[in-house]
């Protein structure tokens, strides 16, 4: 089995034949089989984005520590960079937390795209295409087929002839990219976060123009829960563009497989602490000058699992020494 | 850095989902499976952006529409009917209806409809009737191409229109089949089936044979739509069912080709294919007729289902097979595959006669 096979059997099969089902439940309305899919994908992927916030929130944090390395290390990228990841290393920020749990969510996001194009069929050869993945033994599904493409002014299955939907899309996602935008300590990522702010809502708003509605809907809907949901976290956890930064403590743990997707957040388990000898944060070219790094504490994030393991080992060891 | 890296790595994402975005199926689309019909010593074809004539016994191109070296930006899913005033009609998926020269592909006249046209259209009686994406279906006159009357349906219409006796019988993408009075387009019945109808009914007999999306096979009187019968299949129907003396020939999706007893529906045996057979199956001289999504071209037994001759095209299953339905003209096979070839091939035996590649005919 190929990996499109494996694809098609366990994401977008399951997404298209809910779609479906949605539909036959929702008054065979189209758009709103559409939102509702879209809310309900977004909230169970809600896992994915808490943490994500929670890295964004602890790198506010950091500012001013960044900064401060910053003026140090004027001009001495490779210390800059060593000293920036010993300060993330001190204060359990993971770096990449904020962008493996969005990595996570691109396959889902592109199986429900995938899936709302295709249930959208129009044309002859979209529908023969869909009919494989149409499961066959809910026969009330195939039934459905083909839906109902009309809702207000739209015809579901070509672009809105009156410029509505694009102009709907470009708004919502640069509402959406707004409140998602947290201020960074980097110029040169403050600048990029900045123009994709502008830029990527305008590139769908244009692709919208070709689109059919129906996926336009999708954005828009995509885009207003992806606001709520946002606001919602925003508010509970006190993140914003206009929100404090966050008090960030020293943490006491490394890396580990879950920070690195975000969902640990670097927290250790308990085992770590204990074994964790409590030595102050060095910086990054300190650490490389002693040659050694304390146990538990490796310099590369990409060794965390063995990290933790090195560590739980070394407790299990003085604890057998000390009953000794 | 790692941050930066991280913040890189979202927006080539973003690029990727785009262009991802953009590279699918979003818009309406512009390809289509390829349609062919046989007229006299011609062969019509619908090959995409364009309408090609060949000559039945070399495959040498006579004309295009539109032709070779001009684009009309349009998509032709239907096969051209002819007239009986030498003038061919084909509908357009961009929405429009034409009515050609059959020995110059010169446009005689054109009908704009509100909805893509997905099937052949109808020639009787000096009418041209077909349906439409605009859920219509459309009763013009042939010579100049003025609307007589039209037909307001639930949902798209993909079938050709049947006409017998008077009556028009039109499937439905609403899954409905209606029987319309040819002269006025006033509904006479309608029958209201589970599934969604995108091909022809046959009518023969006082019996009117058709399938649905929803795997079923039915028979109704053509005189009051009183339903005589109706089986199960084992997936989607999409060709119309072919009669030949007492038994009923079809296809469905899941590649299965059956013979059943045109009295009630029982199956009298079935013969399993390689890939989906979505084309109409025919029956000529005892012998059935089907392709498949696999690219095969079977010849089989039409009182056993004993395969007689396959012909299988490499070139045709890379590109999506056989899609719509072979023509017999004499002794000759001709069938079109996703890839826009054309093949002739004799009828008897199962080899190929001659191929038309449209590629190398614009080299």
């Amino acid at each position: 089995m190929g990996i499109t096979e494996i694809w098609t059997m366990f994401f977008l099969q399951p997404m298209i034949n809910s779609l479906l089902w949605l539909y036959s439940i929702l008054w065979n309305n189209f758009a709103l089989s559409i939102t509702v899919f879209t809310i309900i994908v977004r909230l169970i992927t809600m896992p994915l984005t808490i943490p994500q916030m929670s890295a964004a929130k602890k790198m506010k944090g950091l500012q001013p520590k960044m900064n401060e390395l910053k003026k140090k290390f004027a001009g001495d990228k490779e210390g800059m960079s060593r000293a920036q990841m010993a300060l993330y290393k001190e204060y359990g920020v993971n770096p990449l937390g904020g962008c493996l749990p969005t990595l996570v969510q691109f396959p889902i996001w592109i199986g429900l795209y995938q899936a709302i194009s295709q249930v959208l069929a129009v044309s002859p050869l979209q529908v023969l295409h869909l009919s494989k993945n149409i499961y066959l033994r809910f026969p009330g599904l195939s039934q459905l087929i083909p839906l109902d493409d009309r809702f207000l002014w739209l015809n579901l299955g070509r672009p809105d002839p009156y410029y509505i939907l694009p102009v709907l899309v470009a708004v919502s996602m640069f509402f959406q990219q707004k409140l998602m935008t947290t201020p960074s300590a980097d110029p040169s990522s403050e600048s990029m976060t900045k123009s994709m702010t502008y830029t990527m809502p305008l590139m769908f708003g244009f692709f919208s123009l070709q689109f059919s509605s129906g996926l336009s809907i999708y954005f828009i809907m995509s885009s207003l829960v992806g606001i709520a949901i946002q606001y919602a976290l925003n508010k509970r956890m006190g993140l914003g563009p206009d929100s404090p930064p966050a008090k960030v403590e020293p943490s006491q743990g490394g890396f580990s497989i879950l920070s690195l997707l975000g969902l640990g957040g670097g927290t250790p388990s308990p085992q770590a602490v204990a074994a964790k000898p409590t030595t102050p944060a060095l910086p990054a070219a300190t650490v490389e000058n002693n040659g050694a790094t304390p146990q538990g504490q490796e310099a590369g994030s990409s060794q965390a699992p063995a990290s933790t393991n090195t560590t739980e080992k070394g407790n299990r060891r003085r604890a057998r020494k000390k009953k000794r | 850095m790692i941050k930066n890296l991280s913040r890189m790595s979202v927006l080539l994402f973003l690029v990727v989902l785009v262009l991802l975005v953009t590279g699918c199926e979003g818009q309406a689309p512009t390809n289509a499976w390829p349609s062919l019909s046989v007229y006299g010593d011609t062969v019509y074809a619908s090959l995409g952006p364009r309408i090609v004539a060949l000559d039945t016994s070399s495959g040498s191109q006579q004309w295009s529409f539109p032709p070779t070296d001009t684009k009309k930006g349009e998509t032709y899913y239907a096969a051209p009917t002819e007239g009986t005033d030498g003038r061919l009609f084909v509908g357009s998926y961009s929405d429009k209806f034409y009515a050609l020269e059959a020995k110059s592909g010169a446009e005689v006249w054109a009908f704009a409809t509100l909805g893509s046209i997905v099937d052949s259209a109808t020639v009787t009686n000096g009418v041209v009737y077909f349906g439409a994406n605009d859920r219509y279906v459309y009763a013009l006159s042939a010579d100049k191409g003025q609307q007589k009357w039209q037909f307001a349906m639930q949902h798209w219409g993909w079938a050709t229109p049947v006409y017998d006796r008077g009556q028009l019988y039109v499937g439905s993408m609403d899954h409905n089949l209606y029987c319309l009075n040819a002269e006025n387009g006033t509904s006479l019945w309608q029958y209201t089936v589970q599934g969604a109808i995108a091909s022809a009914p046959t009518v023969a007999g006082g019996t009117v044979y058709f399938g649905d999306f929803d795997r079923q096979i039915h028979a109704l009187e053509a005189a009051t739509g009183k339903e005589l019968w109706q089986v199960t299949l084992s997936n989607w129907v999409w060709g119309t069912p072919a009669l030949a003396g007492k038994t009923l020939y079809v296809g469905d999706l899941s590649g299965t080709v059956y013979a059943l007893s045109a009295a009630d529906g029982k199956q009298i045996w079935q013969f399993s294919t390689t890939g989906g057979v979505r084309a109409s199956v025919i029956v000529s001289d005892g012998v059935v007729y089907a392709v498949s999504e696999g690219g095969m071209v079977y010849a089989l037994d039409a009182l056993s289902g004993k395969q007689k001759w396959v012909f299988t095209s490499e070139a045709a299953a890379k590109s999506g097979g056989f899609l719509s339905a072979p023509v017999v003209s004499g002794d000759t096979l001709y069938v079109v595959s996703g890839g826009e070839q054309i093949y002739a091939i004799a009828a008897a035996s199962g080899t190929q006669k001659w191929v038309f590649n449209p590629a190398a005919s614009k080299g």
